[in-house]
């Protein structure tokens, strides 16, 4: 088992320094390694980084360890989480019939995920970067590394105990009712008191995020919080320690809780065979389904398959494309209920908060802005039915009677304009509230003029925007194939780093790129207000798209030049 | 119909295919065979458009592969011996979707006959993941067939399909050569090979080592006279 490890990463390593005979990706690597330079060594002594500061406010370890034992929620009560175990055909046909003992795959399965969380150590230390000046980099790195293989046991003991308890009636759900019952028990613990401590941080809200951080430390320092959460203290401690001494007195119990969870991972190895295969049968399926997404519900229970939009039968064959890709976000990636679900979740969430606190109707437009221009910013991340989807299968994508121009534009063009129903109603909500709330109109009116152009310079601006950040992320991944996740495979918590290094690349793009579009939308915004009063917003609105089309376009086609120059041997993962 | 002169593919330092020169006129059905790694897929892919040639030209019913690779896709069609459909795409729409890409007028109306044709038509509202192996190698050639390509190409085109598929394809395979489609095949089943194609392509570690038909082999190499095609593949690529 060793001997496959060490081998497969040796002979991985080796390919990818292979690729780095391309100039871009060397390039990259080396600005790459620049930039760790940088952080690594002159930016960690900084005391003035964010981190720094943040890691010197008591509450902050505490909260922290809050917000991952809600997240490791999800791996408990959710159905149980297969892709944990899942192995690769190759193991399957040629490990689980050789002579191997379960440990020795339970082993290698925790080996082979190493080098995930190695890679996302590191991009966590250098985001992290700046406590250092209490702590030194491979200290931090080491207390990382307790952390996320921690949560990749857990993740992974989680999904056995549910599976122990759904196929093995009698000893199987005996097995899983202690570990069932602690968890259980530190949530409602910590969900409890934060619920009682609504009132307390409804109003701390409206003072900001500083106070809200407070109220939230306040309620988490009870006794009973603390001890519920003492396990995820004892993991986030070593992160956030202030000296060198305060370090090694907390990596002892972090260190104890790791070695726990990996007896615990060891003992709970009875089905994991069985399950494992399974678990590695689904994930092929998945991959058969050109990496399926965890809502598969294709056909209703009925039997009808889920309708979509029409083809139009109309306009450049490139439509095509886009109209599979909307269809495979429709019908595969759940999107319709993905919608309808976020919008009962945030009206469920909206209508408790205003029944329970009075919360007030201003606070309710922050909250609902907020919340969609998040979605408009992390969406690129989750809806990916786009190059991230075809890379896949590049020998039938370069089949197609089209221009890689034409490719790449539909790709881009298709998904950008399918997110931006979702953000555009997000964002609608705060125009729909300034119009018709009277306690809030008075003050909207006075600071926008008037509610209806903003609605319609939003209908300009968010597809435009979601343009600009679907183009970035279709460009990394046409760009860096090897070093970009395709497909729509869930990930585990450690995977993480990559997720906010992409999404920092994107966010830093397309900031970039918005510089321009802003000023001409802003000054020409200016120069109509005296005759378009106020509909002086779309003007600029239109403007900054203009801009932001003059930006975009040009990057699709050298995009699209460089998809007609890559070859399938160039994106690994190929599906055939 | 299908021109290739003097089509060369390296990876990196390792030439897969060299020098190859080869034609296939309409109506023609040329068998590409060859041991494993000889570069019969480096070919056909080049052939399709999904590799880039390092060298040589590929003409498809007169148009430079290369050049214009968007009007020459237009009249060819490849079919893999893996078939990769959209998941979330039923058989209807994925010859739907064809003919919007190729720019099918008519799509509707060939869509019935077509899968009457290919026995698809009790599932054309089924998705990918409700058909058999055989079904989906059907529903691949379905889309492939749509657009009446001037030149298909077909590799392992009988891989999972029953012994009634099978001789359906081989009918459907003939059937469109005679309406005036160039065929290239792609098959290790040599009495494939030998019932369908008019012509041979015999590669082995990147080149042509015979080409033409039968008779035009063997009259090159008169040692190989009365010999079945398996001994004349064996005496070739050995």
């Amino acid at each position: 088992m060793w001997y496959l490890t060490i081998t497969s990463a040796r002979n991985r390593l080796k390919s990818q320094a292979a690729r780095l005979r391309q100039p871009r990706y060397l390039v990259a690597l080396v600005l790459g390694i620049a930039y760790l330079y940088w952080a690594l060594g002159a930016g960690m002594r900084d005391e003035e980084m964010p981190f720094s500061q943040l890691a010197a406010k008591p509450q902050v370890p505490l909260i922290v360890s809050a917000v991952l034992l809600l997240t490791s929620a999800r791996w408990w009560l959710a159905r149980a989480d297969r892709t944990a175990l899942a192995f690769t055909p190759a193991e399957v046909h040629l490990l689980f019939p050789a002579p191997v003992s379960r440990r020795a795959l339970v082993h290698t399965k925790l080996l082979r995920g190493q080098a995930a969380i190695l890679l996302n150590v590191v991009i966590w230390v250098v985001l992290l970067r700046g406590g250092a000046a209490t702590i030194d980099g491979w200290q931090r790195g080491l207390a990382l590394w307790v952390l996320f293989s921690t949560f990749t046991l857990h993740r992974l003991a989680a999904a056995l105990v549910r599976l122990n308890a759904s196929q093995h009636a009698g000893a199987g759900r005996r097995r899983a009712i202690v570990p069932l019952v602690i968890f259980a028990a530190m949530l409602t613990t910590v969900g409890g008191l934060l619920w009682q401590a609504r009132p307390a941080l409804s109003l701390a809200w409206s003072f900001g995020a500083g106070d809200v951080a407070r109220v939230l430390g306040e309620t988490l320092q009870h006794p009973a919080a603390r001890v519920a959460l003492a396990p995820v203290q004892a993991l986030v401690g070593p992160v956030f320690a202030t000296s060198p001494t305060d370090w090694l007195q907390r990596i002892g119990p972090a260190l104890l809780v790791l070695a726990l969870h990996y007896l615990w991972v060891v003992r709970t190895d009875a089905a994991f065979e069985e399950a494992a295969v399974e678990a590695s049968q689904e994930r092929l399926k998945a991959l058969a389904r050109m990496q399926g997404t965890s809502l598969d519900a294709k056909r209703s229970k009925k039997g009808g398959v889920a309708r979509t939009l029409p083809l139009p039968t109309f306009g450049h064959p490139a439509v095509a494309v886009a109209w599979k890709n909307a269809t495979a976000a429709i019908r595969g990636g759940g999107w319709l209920k993905q919608i309808g679900l976020f919008f009962v979740l945030f009206a469920g969430t909206i209508g408790l908060l205003r029944w329970s606190t009075g919360m007030p109707t201003g606070a309710l437009i922050g909250l609902t802005s907020v919340w969609g221009i998040m979605l408009m910013l992390l969406g690129p991340q989750w809806t990916r039915f786009d190059l991230r989807l075809d890379l896949r299968d590049l020998t039938s994508l370069r089949t197609l009677p089209l221009s890689g121009r034409a490719i790449v534009t539909a790709e881009v063009v298709g998904v950008s304009l399918l997110h931006a129903i979702t953000v555009f109603a997000f964002l609608a909500v705060p125009v729909l509230f300034a119009t018709f709330d009277a306690t809030v109109r008075a003050d909207v009116l006075e600071l926008t003029g008037a509610p209806w152009p903003w609605l319609v310079a939003l209908l300009l601006l968010v597809p435009a925007i979601n343009l600009l950040t679907f183009t970035v992320q279709n460009g990394l991944a046409l760009l860096y194939p090897a070093w970009v996740q395709l497909g729509t495979d869930r990930r585990g918590f450690e995977a993480m780093g990559q997720t906010m290094l992409t999404m920092g690349i994107t966010l830093v793009g397309g900031a970039v790129a918005l510089v321009f579009p802003l000023v001409l939308g802003a000054a020409l915004w200016f120069i109509a207000r005296p005759w378009a009063g106020g509909w002086a917003p779309v003007v600029g609105a239109a403007a900054g798209v203009t801009m932001l089309l003059v930006e975009v376009i040009p990057v699709w086609m050298a995009l699209g030049s460089v998809l007609d120059r890559t070859e399938p041997g160039d994106v690994p993962g190929q599906l055939a | 119909m299908i021109d290739v002169v003097n089509y060369s593919k390296l990876y990196g330092e390792f030439r897969a295919v060299q020098d190859l020169s080869f034609t296939v006129s309409p109506g023609d059905v040329l068998g590409l065979v060859g041991p494993n790694g000889a570069g019969k897929t480096s070919t056909l892919r080049a052939l399709a458009g999904i590799l880039q040639p390092s060298g040589g030209t590929i003409h498809i019913d007169g148009i430079d592969l290369v050049q214009e690779p968007v009007r020459a896709k237009r009249r060819l069609a490849f079919i893999p011996d893996e078939p990769q459909l959209f998941e979330y795409l039923t058989v209807v729409e994925h010859l739907r979707f064809m003919g919007k890409l190729y720019g099918v007028r008519d799509t509707e109306a060939r869509i019935g006959p077509l899968l009457v044709e290919l026995e698809l038509d009790q599932k054309r509202d089924a998705l990918p993941s409700e058909l058999s192996r055989g079904m989906k190698q059907k529903l691949a050639i379905a889309c492939g067939l749509l657009h009446d390509p001037a030149a298909l190409m077909l590799d392992e085109p009988l891989t999972g399909l029953d012994p009634v598929g099978i001789r359906r394809m081989k009918e459907t395979i003939a059937a469109r050569a005679r309406a005036g489609t160039a065929v290239i095949l792609s098959s290790h089943l040599l009495h494939l090979v030998e019932e369908l194609c008019t012509r041979l392509l015999v590669i082995r570690r990147g080149q042509r080592v015979a080409y033409g038909s039968v008779d035009e082999i063997v009259r090159d190499r008169p040692e190989l006279a009365g010999a079945s095609l398996e001994d004349l593949f064996i005496a070739l690529t050995s």
